[in-house]
């Protein structure tokens, strides 16, 4: 099978500028992406950098954007790009993070990430069982988190993370699903202080686009992040714009049936929230001259029967108590 | 061609042309719209983020509702067609979900079992109505206009919930955009978020995110942005002007609504659309066609 490989060359301390190289190769049908690289640093040109050891989507080492999606290249068959269409295999380093040489990135800010979790079981001491005995744990009570122990690191999901490209804040959905690992392990004994530090890593940065749902070992940290979100609004931890958000838009639609859009962001910034309130005045404005403002409340959408919406909220509610 | 209307909240409030080119489309292609005035908020994976069962349950009474009219559901929302498609597929892959689920909405007097189905416009004009169809429809075509059609990313992720075209390589959108006669252009950015759903909680990343966006299709010389979704649409358009001073962005990139583009080419006037309420004007840009 032939294939054209547009590899990203680029050694920042001798090129001004990244660049595109073109390889042609005649590989075999099933050879993946990796195969394609190796063969090139074989018989083409051995000074092209890229990370890899494994080959089997086990140590996360060769995460590339190809055609402009992350991927494990050694999961990944040349013959899957070529059947959606690709006449090339356009390959660059990944995102979020500086380029060392060519396909390799500095990770540093992806493991401070990891490391500001605290990746570790925080057990209660009074708890722990003797050295001689394991601190035992039921399958039933992992399963909260079963998915988020097949991470392997790989940063797929940060390198696709549309919030993470521009704010190295964020602690991106690698980190953020780790977080979800310790939180709902039944052994843990800093669940609380845990979800009250998430609030400033970026809990509530997230911005629901689901490109981490395509990780390569289908841990779903989009999910994972949903259910922290959850865990600690009930925890109580709800002073912060995140869940007020969250909080004001499920009773707005508890009332009418619709979003309130035009109240959800008042009462998200805070009504006594002055210079919060008077910062957004130019964009409400803007919108009101457009006739793009809804007045809160008395121009409020609301369903045929908002009863029976409230009705479900209830009925939703009194279940749980259940 | 008869299908469930779901409008959403924004097409209601703060993007209230959406809605109407919506309906003025549909006129022209033969299309109808049973409007369901009494369908809930999808919820937008925010009451998720609250009580996953409680947007599981409204969505369920918007399906069943769906299902008893004998129509499947056409929404004009990214945000609707993710969350109505991920927590249909929650429902039909989980029957004991789906009983408790119906549990809440007996007393309602309504039942689901499961067999609505959920498209968002773009799917509804590429796969049912199809390409050619609408191509004869074509009385002022698009030529010599270039555009970046915008997918966004909750349109074409999770692909179990979506299914309706590659998230890695999409192509209807684009497909659509030839049939109008304009030029479709290929940018780093298409299926990459908007930042909207934070624009509340923090406008800084949001607004950088949608700078972006813009800046991607402008390098591509895109003439305008199209998008399938008004949540998209507030954070390119409405918001568009504040976002580039706050991050000292000089691109202006008008940015019109799938239903607004597919109008003006089957005809409609600029006011049936309603181009008057977009913030960033198109006349520029769409004089030149």
């Amino acid at each position: 099978m032939k294939s054209t490989f547009l590899i990203q060359r680029y050694v920042p301390e001798v090129d001004s500028a990244p660049h595109m190289e073109r390889y042609e190769m005649d590989l075999w049908d099933e050879a993946t992406i990796l195969d394609g690289l190796l063969a090139i640093k074989d018989q083409r040109d051995d000074s092209l950098a890229f990370r890899r050891a494994c080959r089997h989507a086990i140590c996360g080492s060769c995460t590339m954007v190809v055609n402009g999606y992350s991927k494990l290249v050694c999961k990944t068959a040349i013959a899957s790009e070529v059947k959606r269409g690709r006449k090339e295999l356009r390959i660059t380093p990944m995102r979020t993070m500086r380029v060392v040489k060519d396909l390799v990135v500095d990770m540093a800010p992806f493991w401070k990430h990891f490391r500001d979790m605290e990746p570790w079981l925080q057990p209660d001491p009074k708890k722990v069982p003797p050295p001689n005995e394991e601190y035992r744990v039921t399958p039933e009570k992992l399963a909260p988190s079963r998915k988020d122990l097949n991470c392997i690191q790989c940063a797929v999901c940060v390198s696709d993370c549309g919030v993470a490209e521009v704010d190295s804040h964020f602690a991106g959905p690698m980190a953020l699903a780790k977080a979800h690992r310790f939180v709902t392990d039944p052994r843990d004994s800093k669940r609380k202080e845990r979800l009250q530090a998430l609030v400033d890593l970026g809990l509530w940065d997230c911005a629901h686009a689901y490109n981490c749902m395509e990780c390569p070992k289908h841990v779903d940290p989009a999910m994972a992040i949903a259910d922290l979100r959850r865990i600690s609004v009930q925890a109580g931890i709800t002073n912060n714009l995140g869940a007020r958000h969250s909080n004001v838009f499920t009773k707005s639609v508890g009332r009418t049936g619709r979003l309130d859009e035009s109240m959800l962001v008042l009462q998200t910034v805070g009504l006594t929230n002055i210079p919060g309130q008077i910062r957004n005045g130019p964009q409400g404005l803007r919108m009101l001259m457009k006739g793009k403002l809804p007045l809160p409340m008395v121009q409020q959408e609301r369903v045929d029967n908002p009863k029976e919406v409230r009705r479900i909220y209830e009925a939703v509610a009194s279940g749980e108590e259940r | 061609m008869k299908y469930a209307y779901f409008t959403g909240c924004v097409a209601k409030g703060t993007c209230p042309e959406l809605h109407h080119s919506t309906v003025e489309l549909a006129k022209v292609l033969g299309i109808d719209l049973w409007e369901m005035t009494d369908a809930t908020c999808c919820g937008a994976g925010v009451i998720r983020d609250e009580n996953p069962e409680l947007q599981i349950a409204l969505n369920a009474r918007t399906f069943a509702m769906a299902e008893a009219s004998g129509m499947d559901i056409v929404n004009i929302c990214s945000t609707c067609q993710q969350n109505l498609g991920q927590d249909n597929r929650a429902m039909r892959e989980d029957p004991a979900l789906l009983e408790r689920t119906n549990g809440v909405l007996a007393q309602s007097g309504l039942h689901y079992s499961g067999k609505t189905q959920v498209k968002n416009l773009l799917w509804v004009l590429v796969g049912d109505y199809g390409l050619d169809r609408l191509k004869e429809k074509v009385v002022r075509p698009l030529t010599g206009l270039r555009v970046a059609s915008y997918y966004g990313c909750q349109l074409l992720r999770p692909v179990e919930d979506t299914g309706y075209d590659d998230p890695d390589n999409p192509t209807s959108f684009d497909k659509l955009v030839e049939a109008l006669g304009a030029t479709p252009v290929d940018y780093a950015g298409k299926t990459r978020c908007c930042g909207f759903h934070i624009l509340t909680v923090n406008e800084d990343t949001s607004t950088k995110m949608a700078v972006k966006r813009l800046e991607e299709a402008e390098e591509a010389e895109a003439d305008i942005m199209v998008t399938p979704c008004p949540l998209c649409h507030t954070s390119l358009d409405a918001y568009q002007p504040r976002a580039t001073r706050m991050q000292g962005s000089s691109v202006r990139m008008p940015v019109l609504h799938l239903s607004q583009l597919v109008g003006l080419a089957v005809g409609l006037e600029s006011s049936d659309v309603q181009l008057n309420k977009l913030m960033v004007s198109p006349q520029g840009a769409l004089s030149r066609v």
